[in-house]
Order: structure tokens, then sequence, then C-alpha cells
């Protein structure tokens, strides 16, 4: 399952991580399979976070100990733990990087790494709070492609974000305001009608503000575009057609 | 600016030292220190510095981090020096020129002192530049085990010091911002008056503390989402075992122990 | 004021084993007014570049002249270059002065010794222009803001010594899109009301174009590529090596023009052209 959160100055923070800070909150709250709710501990480690600053995710002195940090508090044997390191690492093209200090890292790598040290935990649910804001758009394009990727594999990916472009990789779409659920559903019904969006205080991805402009203007035909690449057969479609 | 600071940098090689067990590493440099500051006589020093250079000779790093280390606080041994000499008036009188009275033991600390104080910043160096943050975290919390036995939390003493540790250089990388951002906002760090000058460098230690403060509070969820427990015992990915290395090490630091008891007494 | 910089170089942690050139014989000249962009990717040395006209950095080779000023060490007043420089940087809070909003913007004012009868209003002028509550917020603390009004804070201050040129690092990392319009709105306004000279670092190649006047990327502490906006479709390999994203607009426009019959002009840069563009299209087509 992939989620797609939109949030206009809010966090998402799961059951049972602390909560500290002034901005409205939401619990979310996760039925993992077979899990009771009050284990917080089982919950934590499967349910994974990357936040935004991973700086801020990153404890140990040289990447490969920082990896292992999550591994080592879970109690995985050290055989298991050099296993999964490998794994992860290989992923991520750390390996040649391993013994470095994490604070060398470029910001793309740095949060390559918090994404690896959440990974080897094996958790079934990751979850991107607004991971991508303090990246640059390649490095977030290629953190969108990990999400993917990852999404193919079977894990649940539920990613927080302001960002509208990358959405249209997502299976559902949930709107936040205020602290409740504003909007619900999937991309094609979410950009069918964009003005609750608007309401809550979102801006549209370029393709439907473009086709949005259009419809308006009393070009209909193009209103099933939602993607780039629809957008430009349609246009190109209603430009052509004589 | 601060690029150049050591402490809190891990750099990997595969030398003697790096290969020590942690435990070996921190009892040792403990013992070290205490010898520094426990000998008063400056050839003694001289041997202890002697070895210490040995050691950092064979770690194969660069004698230029040395160097460095020592740049940054040269302003202040050197402060300390010469208030030293002129100041601790005891043995006899060498030299005096007006007010200024400059006496032979006077002159011994002014060695002492400031030699003291550079030994402390090599071996604490020579520590944080070869042994991981998960090394000195296992060291630490094997050696400061027995305290548990007080009530002390060991472990996670040994886990804040390691993570302060990693964030050393963050946290340096940090203050240079901070200095430029509130130079290009007209702070006086170095021009105006003193009063001026004192203001800005409390304004930046103020914010340079807050922001650690929230920092640690950001770090600490990100912890708790990684399940760490705090106090709950760990399972090291490393275990270390002694080697035949450490008994060298041991050796060696038996040696300057027995030199300078040997010379005190 | 007129920057020039003249085969600058630069390196971090010069004679150091970390030592890293930052800057290699860099050669620009921004006239006075200009809304710049300066784009790269992490390490490209954006914010050396600017740093060193704000005289928080010495080129190690070169020369850099802002105005009247020679960026060297021993260049006397340097100081009061920053009165006419402002400087936003990338994290607003490391640039708090103040204990409060009022004293945190009316910091420069005192301490480059500008008039300070009117400090009050001046500073009420100030956040009202950048769209702040004077009454609202002027004796809050500036960590009890949001990030965007922080943002804003930071403008404030920087404005509030009337600068002839302006650095914007990255100004929008972090805000959401409303938030990052909104603040770009304002300093278009800014340089269309007061003409004065914005270097705008940003990784956001839509920001640069919208409202950049010339845009100016740099490689590896290189110049690989100077233009106007209108240029950039024509050079968008080249953007694309030196680790810059292209937009969905950009995308858009290329894809569109391997069908279309008449091509989107180059020109054609912000969204509304854009729309208008395709909607004479349209318009043709039913018309044949």
């Amino acid at each position: 399952m992939r989620i797609c959160c939109f949030t206009h100055s809010l966090r998402l923070i799961p059951i049972g991580v602390m909560l500290v800070g002034n901005s409205p909150l939401k619990l979310l709250r996760l039925e993992l399979l077979g899990c009771c709710e009050n284990d917080l501990w089982e919950i934590r480690r499967m349910v994974g976070i990357v936040f935004q600053n991973p700086d801020l995710q990153l404890v140990g002195n040289t990447i490969e100990d920082d990896i292992a940090f999550s591994l080592e508090n879970i109690g995985v044997s050290p055989v298991e733990i050099d296993k999964r390191l490998t794994v992860v690492m290989d992923q991520f093209q750390l390996y040649p990087l391993k013994n470095q200090s994490p604070h060398t890292l470029s910001p793309g790598q740095k949060q390559k790494l918090a994404i690896a040290g959440v990974l080897a935990m094996k958790p079934k649910v990751v979850i991107f709070d607004e991971a991508s804001s303090m990246q640059s758009p390649k490095d977030a394009q290629e953190l969108y492609r990990m999400m993917s990727d990852l999404h193919k594999q079977g894990t649940t990916i539920v990613q927080i974000t302001h960002e509208m472009e990358d959405l249209y990789g997502c299976e559902r779409i949930i709107v936040l305001q205020d602290g409740m659920v504003k909007l619900e559903g999937k991309p094609s019904e979410i950009f069918a009608n964009t003005s609750m969006m608007k309401e809550a205080g979102l801006i549209p991805p370029f393709a439907v503000r473009i086709r949005d402009a259009l419809t308006e203007s009393g070009y209909e035909e193009i209103r099933d575009a939602i993607t780039p690449d629809q957008l430009v057969k349609q246009i190109c479609k209603s430009a052509l057609k004589t | 600016m601060f690029e150049y600071l050591l402490i809190g940098r891990y750099i990997h090689k595969q030398s003697f030292v790096h290969r020590l067990d942690p435990r070996t590493k921190i009892i040792g440099i403990c013992l070290f220190i205490l010898l520094i500051f426990v000998t008063n006589s400056i050839s003694v020093l001289i041997v202890q510095s002697a070895v210490l250079l040995v050691l950092f000779g064979i770690t194969h790093l660069s004698f230029y981090f040395l160097w460095q280390g020592l740049k940054g606080v040269f302003p202040l041994i050197t402060f300390v020096g010469l208030i030293s000499l002129v100041s601790y008036q005891e043995g006899y009188l060498i030299w005096s020129v007006g007010p200024i009275e400059i006496y032979s033991e006077g002159i011994q600390l002014a060695i002492l002192l400031p030699a003291r104080f550079s030994l402390l910043i090599f071996s604490t160096s020579l520590l944080t530049l070869t042994t991981s943050s998960t090394e000195l975290a296992f060291g630490f919390a094997r050696v400061l085990r027995p305290l548990q036995y007080l009530g002390f939390p060991s472990e996670q003493f040994a886990f804040m010091i390691t993570v302060s540790i990693r964030f050393i250089p963050t946290f340096l990388e940090e203050l240079d911002i901070i200095v430029k951002a509130q130079t290009a906002r007209g702070s006086g760090f170095n021009q105006g008056n003193m009063a001026n000058r004192m203001k800005s460098f409390v304004s930046l230690i103020v914010l340079s503390m807050l922001l650690t403060l929230r920092r640690a509070e950001q770090l600490a969820l990100a912890l708790e989402s990684r399940c760490y427990r705090g106090g709950v015992e760990r399972n090291w990915r490393m275990t270390h075992q002694m080697g035949w290395r450490d008994g060298i090490a041991a050796i060696a630091i038996l040696f300057l122990i027995m030199i300078t008891i040997i010379y005190e007494l | 004021m007129q920057i020039s910089f003249e085969n600058v170089s630069y390196w971090h942690a010069r004679g150091n084993p970390f030592e890293h050139r930052a800057l290699n014989r860099i050669s620009l000249d921004i006239p006075p007014g200009q809304f710049v962009a300066v784009m790269g990717s992490a390490g490209s040395g954006k914010t050396t570049f600017a740093q060193m006209v704000n005289g928080l950095v010495f080129p190690h080779q070169g020369e850099v002249k802002v105005g009247s000023y020679r960026i060297i060490r021993k260049q006397k007043d340097l100081h009061f270059l920053r009165s006419d420089v402002g400087y936003v940087f990338q994290y607003p809070e490391h640039q708090v002065v103040g204990e409060n909003v009022f004293e945190d913007i009316s910091y420069g004012l005192q301490r480059f010794h500008h008039e300070e009868k009117h400090l009050s209003s001046l500073v009420r002028q100030m956040m009202e222009f950048v769209g702040l509550s004077y009454e609202e917020i002027k004796n809050r603390s500036p960590f009890r803001l949001s990030r965007g009004q922080m943002r804003r804070v930071a403008l404030a201050g920087a404005l509030i010594t009337n600068p002839k040129i302006l650095i914007l690092d990255e100004p929008t990392v972090a805000l959401d899109p409303k938030g990052r319009i909104d603040l770009l709105s304002l300093i278009k306004r800014l340089h269309e009301q007061e003409r004065i000279t914005i270097i705008y670092i940003t990784h956001r190649l839509e920001e640069a174009l919208e409202y950049a006047e010339r845009i100016v990327v740099l490689e590896q502490g290189k110049v690989s590529a100077d233009m106007k906006p209108c240029g950039v479709l024509a050079r968008l390999q080249d953007l694309c090596r030196a680790g810059i994203v292209m937009t969905p607009q950009l995308h858009f426009m290329r894809e569109a023009n391997k069908i279309l019959p008449i091509r989107i002009p180059d020109h054609v840069m912000k969204e509304q052209q854009l729309i208008d563009h395709i909607i004479n299209l349209f318009q043709k087509s039913w018309e044949e």
C-alpha cells in the first residue's frame, strides 16, 4: 500500500513516539496484523520513520556503525547484523564509504543512510515525514524512485509531504486539515475536482493546474488529463484536430 | 574556521593503535592524563611526550593533525604560560624588570602547564582519532560497568558520551555558520569596542546552545523511533577481545608509571 | 553597486588534508539592479560565491570588488559593506540576534549606526512590507514563529538597512508550495519597487525561470552556464549535467514540441504564458 498524506502545517506521528512541539498533531493509528497496540517497541520496529533532517537521525561515528545501531537496539545477532549491513549498504551504494563519518556525506547521501538504517530493521511500514523537503530536487527524485522500489517489494509506504508533483506514484491520497481528514481517494478521484484541495490550502501539480486553467477557458476535452504525459497527449490531440 | 579541530573526528586506519581494544585505550589514556598531571619534572614530561609521539607515529596519521590541534589552542596555552611565569613566586629570583619578577619555579611552571595542556589535547585527540564511536561506546560501557552496581547508569552515560562526540563536527560546522550569519548582520566579532565584542560572543553562545537543545529534542525522537531503549542492555555487534597488542600497550603504560613514580620519589 | 569577480579561486580547509577547491577561477560581473539566480548542486560553490560578496570569506586568488570595496582582509570598514549587502541565510535560526522580533529586526540599524529616531515606525514599516503583523508578533521570540514567518523576519532584518544588494541563500527550503510562492512574490515586488541587486541561490529551476532576469549555473566551482531564462530550453543538457532537475513545464514543452506542428517558443517560461499560448493554439486550430 502506498499512501500519500498531504498536510498543511501538520505533523503525523505514529502512536507511541514521543510528541513534542507546538504544531497541531494527529496520532495516526496503524493497525498492524497480529500486533498488540500497546506494544510500543514492536510497533516501532515494524514502522520505520525517515525524518526531514537526516542529520538528526544519524548517531554512529561511521556509516557502518550507524546502520548497525538500530539492529543492536532490537537485539539482532551480530552475525545477522553483518549480513543485513552488507545487503543494505549494497542497495544504497554506501559500501565504499562504510568507514567514513556521517558528517562528511552530502545531504542526499545522509538521507540515503538514514533510510538504510530504517530498512535494515526490515519494517513492514515506512513513513517518510517530509523526507525530501531539505533535499535538492535531484536527490528528491532519487528518493521517490527509492520509495517506488520499496513499494514494489511489498512495503507499505506512508509519505507525508507538501510536494504535489510526486503523488502520481501513490495508490491513495489523504488530505488533512486542522487535524481531520478532509479528502481521501485515488489520485484520479482527487484531481477530478481540485476545488476541495485548494480549500485545504494545497496547490495542485503542474499538469493539473494547466488542465484546470484550460477547462475553465472552455476546453472540456482535456478534462481527463492528470499526469504530464496525459496532458501532452490530450493537448496535442486537441491542437491537431481540425 | 573550525575545520581544523580534531577532537571528535575518527579516521579509519589499520594501525597498531587502531586495533587496540577500546578498553585498553580508554584506561591507558586516563592513566596517561593522570601521569601528566602528577609529574612535576620536565624530563619525565619529555619522556611522556616522546611516548605519545611514537604512538601517534605508528597510527599512520598525518602529524599535520597534531600541529593543527596545537595551533588551535596556541593563544590559550601561551597565555597560561605567561601568567604562570610572572605570578608564581617560588624558588629563587632569576630576573626582574620594574614590577615584573620572574622566579625559577615560575619558569618551570610556565613550561609545565602549557605542556600538560597540550599533552591533554593530544592524548584525547589520539583516542578519538583512532577509536570509532561504537568502539568508544563499548569501551566506556564496559569500563564503567562496575559502577552500575552502585546505581550509576553507565550504559546510558557511555552512549551519551559517544553521541556527543559524533555531533562535535556538526556542532562546529553550525557554529561556523552562526558566526558568519551574525557577522553578516553586523555583529562585532572583530571590530568595535570590547563591550560589543563580548556581547557578540555571548549572543553566539546563547544561540548555539539553544540550537543544540532543539537538536537534542529532535534527536531524542529519532532515537526512539530507532528503538533505542535507554538503559536496556544492547546487543553489541562487535565485542572486543584483548589481544597481544593490548599486552604490549599495558607494558608500555606500566613502564611510564614506573618511571614517573621513581622520578617523583 | 557593481559586483565583479575576476579569476577568483577559493579552497575550503586550505593546506589541510581535507582541502577542497570551492571556486575555480570564476569571472563574473553583476550590474546593479539585476535579479540573478545562482544555481548548482551541493558543493558547486554557490554559497561560497555569495558569502564572498558579503565579505564573509576572502578569495585566495583573483579579485572581488563590490561597489568601491575590495574583498580582502585589509579592506577598511568592511563591516559597513554589510549594511549595503543584506544576506538571508538558508536557515533563519542561524541569524537570530534578538530576544524578540522587534529587537531582531532593528538590530541592523543599531549595529550600523543608522538613524535611530524612528525605530519603531521603521520596524513596523518593514514588518508590514514582509507581511507580518507588527502588533501581534513584535514581542514574540523568533523561535516561536513558524518557519515561513521566521524567514520573513530574517528578510525584514536584512532589508531594514536599505541594502543595495540582497543575497538570499535558498530561502524556500522546507517551505510548503504556497509559502514559497508568497515569499518569492514578495521578493519580486521588492525588486520591482526598489531595483536592488538580488542574488538568489536556489536548486529549483522553476523559481529561477519565474522570477529571475539571469541564471548563472555553477558546476564544481566554475561557471558552466550564464543565460537569460528564455535560453534555458536550449541548454537543458548542460543544466542536467550540473545536477539541475527539469521543471514539469520544461518537460511538457520538450515533449509537446516533438509532436506539435508549431513549436512552443523558448521564451514561454512562465506558466501563465504557457496557458495563453496553448489557448491561442487551440483557437487557431479551431479556426482552421
